[in-house]
């Protein structure tokens, strides 16, 4: 099976929740949540959406 | 009281429910390992979901990860970041698994390894491994029940004996579908809690006040010491790479019915991983709102702040849903144990001519003796060996990396460097962690070994051990690999094809290669 290129999509939400040095700050705070704790509830949701887009571009043809 | 009470019912309801379904399913079920061990790769993409969190997102998790960030702050977030790495890991690699698993009737690591790399006594170290790590692992989900069980006034060994008895019983007759069972119930009371927690941050004075207060209590403030990126990052990848080497992590994966199912769990995995940060943050509310844990066992933070702040009726739900949570993956941790020593000890070694019912009884008792084992265990011994065993556990998963794991993508490794590296990465890991002190408040050692699975690098920065040990055991098993090529050594047969790696349940590829091999009944594949 040659490898969907689309596999590369998912380096995205791998490295993301990985820049902690870059996020490592109070400001800008999102419900009273410093930033470094809501940027990972952010991942979270990018995760979703890249792995459910990478999904549908690879489902396998039954 | 009206906690207590809610609690019992709900404990009584929700196991006796267990209990009787898996009566009834007994019937149904034939008597092989595929049916006890991995519900006979039958499971849909809810079922699959709601065990894997069932397993994966266990009770440790929800009462250590706030208990870390109550205790140590922005470190103990750690968990997260690593639980959301997981899932596009799981996308690729949990696939590849689940195919060569489905096509070669592998139940365990040890096995898959053992045919790649066509090595007998790798497939039996591995099964070694992953038993030692899963052991304290078990011991440690009982200990975060007793916490629970200790907070609303249960103590003593009787309720505890009662819980893991009753679960044990379940899984026993119906093996992987017992906890299944138990995990939707779990997530619905987990929901509940979930949802109570929001609604008391904000009767409480939001995060705003939560991190303000909190922020002036830790020492080292809310964010990551400019010298603990490192430390916080290596955690992150080893636990991440650590969760494709435990036994139980794979053993729901393989339970699910095709390859779309895998994939799908996986986009839909980082819902817990909010969950998980939702409770990590707790422990910051813990912290702001000042709640003292009991005799100083920083794991009673979060019962005792549910006992304090939640209305007695949902933390009556709340402890339930703690308490579920650590039964079950001691329940599939259990199973994946116990087939880690049917299919790489008992099978290959003691029975060769095992019959598919007999590896399924030898598996039922394993699984009992597995969890009764912890249990004793934590009765007997002092509860903070568990906890140290479990850290060493964790770096002794991650050297079974790169024959379980990197062998999904290549069969280039050796097989006796793969041992070699192995072992090396073994006593690495675990010398390291013998060498680390505990430090107490005031910067003296407490304790002389065993103090964390952080190496200090003397500049204030930290490393995992867990990947340093990795490292060393992947540049031992290169480096061995590349000698006994050279010398012309031959490298074992690997018993795969590379199409097993994306074969599914209907492909007419597809032919059950453990049905021509060992003359074992073809399953029905749904």
């Amino acid at each position: 099976m040659p490898k969907p290129r689309a596999l590369w999509l998912l380096a995205v939400p791998t490295a993301a929740p990985l820049m902690t040095p870059f996020v490592n700050r109070i400001e800008p705070a999102f419900l009273g949540v410093p930033f470094f704790y809501w940027y990972q509830f952010a991942c979270a949701f990018l995760a979703i959406g890249v792995l459910t887009t990478v999904y549908l571009m690879t489902a396998e043809k039954r | 009281m009206t906690d207590v009470t809610v609690f019992v019912i709900l404990m009584v309801v929700v196991l006796s429910a267990g209990f009787l379904m898996a009566h009834r399913g007994q019937a149904r079920h034939r008597e092989t390992l595929e049916e006890w061990g991995v519900a006979g790769r039958a499971f849909g993409n809810w079922t699959t979901w709601f065990l894997l969190g069932g397993s994966m997102y266990s009770a440790y998790t929800f009462i250590a990860v706030p208990a870390l960030t109550y205790g140590i702050g922005a470190i103990g977030f750690f968990a997260v970041p690593f639980a959301i790495i997981t899932a596009p890991l799981t996308f690729v690699l949990t696939t590849k698994i689940w195919s060569v698993a489905q096509r070669h009737g592998f139940l365990t690591h040890g096995e898959f390894a053992g045919a790649r790399f066509g090595s007998r006594p790798l497939s039996a170290l591995i099964a070694v491994t992953g038993i030692l790590a899963t052991m304290p692992y078990i011991a440690v989900q009982l200990i975060s029940l007793q916490a629970i069980l200790r907070t609303i006034g249960l103590g003593g060994e009787l309720p505890l004996l009662a819980a893991v008895g009753v679960v044990s019983i379940c899984t026993f007759r119906s093996g992987l579908r017992a906890p299944a069972l138990l995990s939707i119930v779990k997530d619905v009371l987990l929901a509940w809690m979930l949802l109570t927690a929001v609604l008391m941050v904000a009767m409480f004075g939001g995060w705003d006040n939560t991190f303000h207060q909190a922020g002036q209590r830790l020492p080292a403030g809310l964010l990551l010491p400019d010298n603990g990126q490192l430390g916080f990052l290596t955690l992150v990848i080893g636990s991440a790479l650590a969760i494709f080497a435990y036994p139980h992590a794979l053993t729901g994966m393989l339970a699910a019915k095709d390859r779309a199912t895998v994939r799908r769990n996986a986009a839909a995995l980082p819902i817990y991983c909010l969950a998980l940060a939702l409770m990590a943050l707790l422990g910051f509310f813990a912290l702001a709102r000042g709640v003292t844990p009991l005799d100083g066992d920083l794991n009673t933070v979060i019962p005792r702040m549910i006992q304090e702040y939640f209305p007695p009726w949902s933390a009556g739900v709340a402890y339930a849903a703690l308490s579920i949570a650590a039964l079950i993956p001691a329940a599939v941790m259990s199973i994946a144990a116990a087939n880690c020593f049917t299919r790489s000890i008992y099978r290959p070694y003691l029975r060769p001519q095992s019959s598919p019912a007999e590896e399924a009884r030898v598996s039922r008792w394993t699984s009992l003796a597995v969890k009764f084992g912890a249990v004793a265990f934590i009765l007997l011994l002092d509860p903070a060996y568990s906890v140290e065993l479990q850290l060493i556990g964790g770096v002794i998963i991650l050297q079974t990396v790169p024959a379980a794991v990197l062998g999904l993508l290549t069969n280039w490794f050796h097989r006796k460097a793969l041992i070699v590296g192995l072992l090396t990465g073994l006593a690495v890991g675990v010398v390291m962690l013998y060498n680390i002190p505990r430090l107490d408040a005031t910067g003296r050692v407490a304790e002389a070994h065993f103090g964390g699975s952080s190496w200090s690098l003397g500049d204030g920065r930290t490393v995992y051990v867990g990947l340093v040990a990795l490292a060393v055991n992947l540049l031992v098993t290169v480096a061995f690999t590349a000698l006994l090529r050279l010398a012309g050594v031959p490298s074992g047969p690997d018993a795969t094809r590379p199409e097993d790696y994306d074969t599914d349940t209907d492909d007419p590829r597809q032919r059950r290669l453990d049905a021509l091999l060992d003359g074992l009944p073809r399953q029905t594949i749904h």
